[in-house]
């Protein structure tokens, strides 16, 4: 073979090596974790990611809760704990906007408001059974309204309309807030009556131990009574079935998260129930122990207890609480002057002994209008109460507010992630 | 593993191309032409000079005893053969070929020079290229300095020889690791060590500690499994300009390194052996005054006497390479058993080579080359692990405890360590294995079909496993039921190359090479981690009544095209320009595609016939420019970064999927770098003095930062191209022949490099890294930021009654990257066998944080506590200064002695009286003294390995030994 017939050889298996490497492929996908593309593009996905909806407000839920618990007087910081758990427990002027208190709620909570948002556009589009994506979108509506409702509670103002692309989401203001938790609850009833949630939706994708017909109407309750919107509550409550409860559950790999941070988070993390909420107990009332456990500590700011409830890391959290409920509805109705029908109502959550549901009962004497004489008096009862009933749940903040309580702030300041990344932030609302 | 059939595809062509191979042309013949390479002053052989017939391809190396066989396909007629070596005069001979097909070329006769500007260099070109054609400075390192070098891995060696390389040795376990930083820190996020590639095979360096076993104090990386021994050259390309054939891979530099080869011959066998004894070279001040706060006598321990030794290792070395007609062939096998000078720390290694070199025609030739490695290495637990830290154990425990004490009824150490396990129990009953398997594999087919046309094909694959393993036994503290770990990382790197080049002329005066390629690289690492608790008796493996598993797996891959045109005019006047087009997966599909050109120019004044009237002591002048762009990848971990992902939760029993807190970025593309370098290179004297400058200026864009995101988007962060970043500095080396007779002769080698980084935007709220290093746009990257001194105007600390005052707010207080590097190098031979090398290396100017001394002093074993114990301060005051952690920010400005070498070339009459051709003494010292003000084990010390950002802080990481060594070496 002469050289040019080398040179005939070489030159076209080089071309032809080239081109076999230009095969290469770049296009490669993730093999650990699935691609939003992948997830939002089929049912299967679509109804994962409504799962993983219940799991992130699940894990979630404890940072409104703690806010409520700690500026309220349920729990209290542990000796060795944070410094801004124990500045927050004292109250005071001076705050970090920069530390959980502030930035956790806000975080978590729009966290379950972005998933939501996912389902609500992608649920639509992937052809899954009407049934079945009613049961989606209304519970896309519930958590996102849910998630709106906690923030509310802790903050003035909050922005509505957020989307991953955009960070500088414009802040609404606090009655347009308001009126959109409602309205995205009105949407998840509208949807759940006019095409009922499909078996498959309520037995394998709904957690276990809940009833979303019932939670809308729970949390609707709630929360118009937590915004002024009493009739919105009486209406709302009175669509609740009294006779049976449902929980936020957890399990073994899936830890209630107040345990998992008040308990077994460690010191430095550890908060416990305030020995006030034993002491300032009506003698015999035997919610108490529901929650707390007597101990000799002594925290960062007061004396406390031990959990009791949240001992234990499968925990439930109430959902749907009947005696929630009752009170709601006692509580309108003393507003309304219905003195008596109140009375009424607190003496059903007092009397009981015993309950087939997973809920504290109190077994203390009915009361009568020799006890209280006005609406006063009654509306006192209905916060005790209250306290008793719902420890723990993320509202002893805000019903301390509503019944004209000093509480030791009013609001929290909107977290300096926020103000620092969101030209739009109010900067009035970065500070206490 | 998709791409395994595009290697396929490659490996058919090229094989039909070989097939197709006929016999060579009617009228060249197979000539061998054999001859010696020797130094003119002493004749002592030059082994690893590469001699080649010009104007040809053939050529060869010359081998230990300085001779070279070159078998060429030629027509009869006069060659001129070149002979080339580092620090060598460059030297030619006329060969005649006629009808005798085995020619004996006159000997090459070789002289001292310090510089010598017609090496040959292969990297970052995309063929052969003398250095003199180059505008860019590429540094080359032989294996003089590497496999004769008293160390145990190539990157050791490295040290001190390489100007605008920062190499630290990040701690003296067995078998660490060094990071190396060339041109200082070109990345924030990404990786910032180069590129290695050996004999064209890119490998892996991977630094990932997979268990927390103090995993700061333990940071090795994967560069350190070569052997030394097997080390032929070394070529270093600093940044951008040098290196922007490689693309998007090449910010960092690359560094080449290639392996020895057989020369046609018979058999030649290498054996030596070296013994090597190690101790702690420095203690630390421990609070060791004998009496309590009270004033009253107390024992006090030194524990630092439980954890250290003398450590005894042997390196033991054989290879034979030789071939015949058409086969050459190296075959090594190098057996590493290193005892390590903390007790229970040990390092073995196996390390077996084959490079095979074949020619299956006149113009076609196959090389090959296997590299299998098996490493044991015993770790300890030291560094910020509080489990089971030996350092760390004994720096948190007061001198007052006595850790050897045992209790009489058991027998077992009392647990008396102050927080942590008891140390020595921990050597005893603890396992903390890591085991390493790698296999090493290229191979080229080279063509040579046309005169002028070279083709080459080459594959390499790096296939590493490794397992790390932690066993803690039942009744432990802190694991009652025991724990047992094991992490498996697999992985596997693929290049496949197809490289052509024409050289051509036009005219009288213009030589041109054209040049272009095709490069892929896939990337593939899968992690497997085993754990259980409540463990099962008797054994040591993850078998436990709760056990875990988990699996994760990534993948890479880099495609690119290049073409490169180098220009020549008369020998003198050269440019080059070249593009890289180039994709990588980790890029986001607009991206994806990124276009890196280069360009240069060297000009040789001194050919100039004006130069003439220049003094005739200076011999040799070049002037060189050069600018090019390179790039860097997100690093292996944000190799999927550009798609929003989810991840898996879990509610109520269910599987759930939601969005990772990293949002997808699919306008991802590579850190950018912009560089330009000048110089000139200048020879004195008849080549006796060599100077060498270069400046270069670096400027990357498009550095990737974890961005944070508005919380009420529901994303924590998004990985973007947002940050800028410059680097600039001088590099100066200076070569001198200071004596070369054949009684004595004295060379001296002095290289300076001084490197300014600086943060020049930053779309990000400043950032700390590690404990207390700190990214701030105006700053350069990874200064401390500390408790500091309060300070006056005049820089002087503010004092109070109890002590100093802090300041109420964090400052900027250090720097963890030096001034300016130096390092001397003297070679001294007396005669024409004694030689004595000695190394100086020093970096000037930078601050380590001592972190181990501030634990020290807290917990009453430090020399701020012993000062209170003497009772020269209060305890007010030794609160108030620990709070102060400035207090523990010193001076790390350190020279080493780094090596000295006095070696022994046995007479020959002598050495055949053993049967062989060639015996060598050799006593060395690595590391021997260090001139520094730091107070801990080692100023040269970096517990955050390759981490990018965080460095320079010690926090009871194992020191580096002082190490003598006896070897010897025979030839046969």
């Amino acid at each position: 073979m002469n050289r040019k017939n080398r040179a005939y050889t070489v030159l076209p298996a080089l071309l032809v090596g080239a081109l076999a490497l230009a095969a290469c492929e770049l296009d490669l996908t993730d093999p650990n974790n699935p691609t939003e593309t992948e997830v939002v593009g089929t049912i299967s996905g679509v109804l994962q990611v409504a799962v993983g909806l219940q799991a992130e407000y699940g894990n979630e839920i404890v940072d409104p809760i703690m806010v409520s618990a700690l500026v309220g007087d349920e729990v209290g910081a542990g000796g060795g704990t944070f410094q801004w758990i124990q500045q927050v427990d004292v109250g005071g002027t001076e705050f970090d906007n920069s530390t959980n208190n502030s930035e956790a709620p806000w975080g978590g909570m729009y966290d379950v408001v972005q998933i939501a948002n996912v389902l609500l556009e992608s649920a639509p589009e992937v052809g899954m059974g009407a049934a079945t994506l009613s049961g989606v979108l209304a519970l896309a509506n519930t958590y996102k309204a849910m998630a709106f409702g906690n923030l509310l509670m802790i903050f003035e103002r909050i922005p509505l309309d957020v989307d991953p692309t955009q960070p500088s989401p414009e802040f609404a203001t606090r009655e347009a807030g308001i009126e959109r938790v409602f309205t995205l609850l009105a949407a998840a009833r509208q949807q759940l009556q006019s095409t009922p949630a499909s078996a498959t939706f309520n037995d394998e994708i709904l957690a276990p131990g809940l009833d979303l017909d019932e939670l809308v109407d729970a949390m609707t309750a709630r929360f118009a009574l937590a915004f002024g919107r009493y009739d919105e509550a009486m209406a709302a409550a009175g669509r609740v079935d009294l006779t049976s409860m449902s929980h936020f559950r957890f399990t073994a790999t899936d830890v209630n998260p107040l345990w998992n941070l008040w308990v077994n988070g460690g010191n430095s993390t550890e908060m416990r129930p305030e020995d006030s909420f034993r002491l300032e107990a009506e003698g015999g009332d035997q919610r108490v122990a529901f929650w707390a456990t007597e101990a000799d500590i002594q925290g960062a700011n007061v004396a406390l207890d031990a959990h009791a409830r949240y001992s234990a890391s499968e925990a439930s959290i109430p959902a749907v609480f009947p005696d929630e409920m009752r009170l709601i509805m006692a509580e309108v109705q003393a507003r309304s002057g219905n003195v008596a029908a109140a009375i009424g109502l607190i003496n059903e959550v007092r009397e009981p002994c015993s309950s087939s549901l997973d809920e504290p009962v109190a077994c203390l004497p009915a009361l009568d209008a020799g006890d209280l004489p006005d609406q006063a008096a009654v509306l006192d009862q209905i916060l005790k109460e209250r306290r008793y009933e719902l420890f723990a749940l993320g509202v002893r903040w805000d019903d301390l507010k509503r019944f004209g309580k000093q509480v030791k702030y009013p609001v929290m300041p909107v977290p300096q992630s926020e103000c620092d990344r969101n030209v739009n932030t109010p900067s009035e609302l970065c500070r206490m | 593993m998709r791409n395994l059939s595009s290697i396929l595809h490659g490996v058919l062509a090229l094989a039909a191309m070989a097939l197709l191979a006929g016999p060579s042309s009617a009228s060249a013949q197979d000539y061998t032409i054999i001859g010696r390479v020797l130094d003119a002053v002493t004749g002592t052989p030059i082994s690893g000079a590469q001699i080649s017939v010009e104007g040809t391809s053939f050529g060869a190396l010359a081998d230990q005893t300085g001779r070279y066989s070159i078998r060429a396909s030629l027509s009869a007629g006069t060659y001129t053969l070149r002979v080339q070596y580092i620090g060598r005069a460059a030297g030619t001979q006329e060969v005649t070929l006629g009808s005798e097909l085995v020619v004996r070329a006159p000997d090459f006769l070789l002289r001292e020079q310090a510089l010598e500007l017609g090496e040959i260099v292969v990297t970052g070109v995309a063929g052969p290229t003398s250095k003199r054609a180059l505008g860019t400075t590429i540094s080359t390192v032989d294996a003089a300095a590497i496999s004769d070098a008293a160390v145990t891995t190539i990157d050791q060696a490295l040290q001190g020889r390489v100007a605008g390389a920062t190499i630290i040795s990040n701690t003296g376990t067995p078998g660490g690791g060094v990071s190396m930083r060339l041109r200082g820190t070109s990345s924030i996020t990404g990786g910032a060590e180069p590129l290695f590639i050996v004999d064209g095979v890119v490998i892996d360096n991977n630094g990932d500690q997979q268990i927390n076993m103090g995993y700061r104090s333990n940071p090795s990386n994967r560069l350190a499994d070569l052997d030394p021994d097997d080390i032929e050259r070394v070529e270093i390309l600093k940044g951008a300009a040098a290196a922007a054939l490689y693309g998007s891979r090449a910010n960092n530099g690359v560094v080449q390194i290639f392996t020895k080869r057989g020369q046609r011959g018979a058999p030649r066998f290498v054996f030596s052996s070296e013994v090597h004894r190690s101790d702690l070279a420095t203690q630390l001040p421990w609070a060791l005054t004998p009496v309590g706060l009270d004033g009253g006598p107390v024992t006090r321990y030194n524990h630092e006497d439980l954890l250290f030794r003398d450590a005894w290792s042997t390196d033991s070395y054989l290879s034979v390479s030789g071939g015949a007609e058409d086969t050459r062939y190296y075959l090594s096998v190098n057996w590493l058993d290193q005892e390590g000078i903390q007790i229970g720390s040990g390092h073995e290694k196996l390390n077996l080579r084959l490079n095979l070199d074949q020619g299956i025609t006149d113009w076609l030739e196959v090389a090959a080359g296997a590299n299998v490695i098996r490493i044991h290495t015993d770790l300890q637990i030291n560094g910020e692990n509080g489990t089971g830290g030996l350092l760390t154990a004994i720096v948190f425990t007061p001198t007052t405890v006595d850790l050897a004490e045992k209790d009489p009824e058991t027998g077992a150490y009392v647990n008396n360590a102050f927080v942590f396990a008891n140390p020595l129990s921990v050597v005893d009953d603890w396992a903390t294995p890591q085991d390493i398997r790698r296999f090493l594999g290229s191979f080229q087919l080279r063509a040579n079909p046309i005169e002028g046309l070279s083709a080459e094909w080459r594959l390499g694959y790096d296939n590493t496993e490794m397992e790390t393993s932690l066993f803690i036994p039942r009744g432990a503290t802190g694991a009652p039921t025991g724990r047992a770990l094991s992490v498996n990382r697999r992985s596997s790197l693929i290049n496949n190359d197809i490289v052509a080049n024409y050289q051509w002329a036009y005219g009288e005066d213009l030589d041109l090479t054209t040049s272009a390629g095709v490069n892929s690289t896939l990337e593939n690492v899968q992690n497997l981690n085993l754990g259980a608790t409540d463990l099962a008796p008797g054994t040591e493996l993850v078998r436990g009544a709760v056990q875990s598993a988990s699996e994760g797996e990534v993948e890479a891959t880099t495609f690119g095209y290049f073409l490169q045109q180098q220009i020549g005019f008369r020998d003198r006047i050269f440019l080059q320009g070249g593009l890289r087009w180039d994709a990588s997966s980790t890029f986001g599909e607009d991206e994806r595609w990124q276009l890196y050109p280069k360009m240069s120019a060297s000009w040789v004044v001194s050919e100039e016939s004006f130069f003439d009237a220049m003094p005739d002591a200076v011999s040799e002048l070049r002037l060189r420019a050069a600018l090019g762009y390179a790039g860097n990848q997100p690093t292996l971990g944000n190799a999927y970064a550009r798609f929003a992902r989810y991840g898996t939760t879990n509610n109520v029993g269910r599987l759930g999927l939601v969005p990772l807190g990293q949002a997808g970025n699919p306008d991802l593309k590579p850190e950018r770098q912009r560089e330009w370098e000048a110089g000139f290179d200048l020879s004195l004297l008849d080549g006796r003095v060599g100077l060498n400058y270069t400046h270069y200026d670096q400027f990357i864009e498009d550095l990737l930062l974890n961005r944070p995101f508005s919380p009420s988007t529901g994303y924590a962060n998004i990985l973007q191209n947002v940050g800028e970043m410059s680097n600039w500095g001088d590099e100066i080396e200076l070569q001198t022949v200071n004596v070369d007779r054949e009684s004595f002769g004295w060379r001296t080698q002095v290289i300076y490099s001084r490197n300014r980084n600086i943060v020049d935007s930053l779309a990000v709220d400043p950032f700390g890294s590690g404990y207390n290093n700190w990214v701030e746009q105006g700053h350069p990257i990874g200064v401390f930021r500390m408790d500091a001194y309060e300070r006056n105007a005049d820089g002087s600390i503010v004092m109070d009654d109890v002590g100093p005052v802090e300041s109420p707010t964090d400052l900027i207080v250090g720097n963890p990257w030096p001034d300016y590097a130096l390092s001397i190098a003297n070679d001294f031979r007396v005669g024409r066998r004694l030689t004595l090398s000695v190394l100086l290396d020093g970096q000037i100017g930078h601050e380590v944080w001592n972190q181990t001394q501030r634990i020290m002093d807290i917990f009453g074993a430090g020399p701020l506590y012993d000062q209170l114990l003497r009772g020269e301060i209060t305890t007010a005051y030794r609160s108030r200064v620990q709070g102060i952690w400035e207090a523990y920010l010193e001076d790390a400005s350190f020279v080493k002695l780094r090596n000295v070498t006095l070696r022994y070339d046995v007479e020959d009459d002598i050495a055949a009286r053993f049967g062989v051709e060639g015996i060598q003494v050799e006593l060395q010292g690595r590391n021997l003294h260090t001139w520094t003000d730091y107070s801990g084990y080692d100023p040269e010390v970096n517990m955050f390995g390759l981490n990018t950002v965080a460095r320079g802080v010690d926090f009871a990481t194992y020191p580096h030994a002082r190490t003598w060594s006896l070897g010897l070496r025979f030839v046969f």
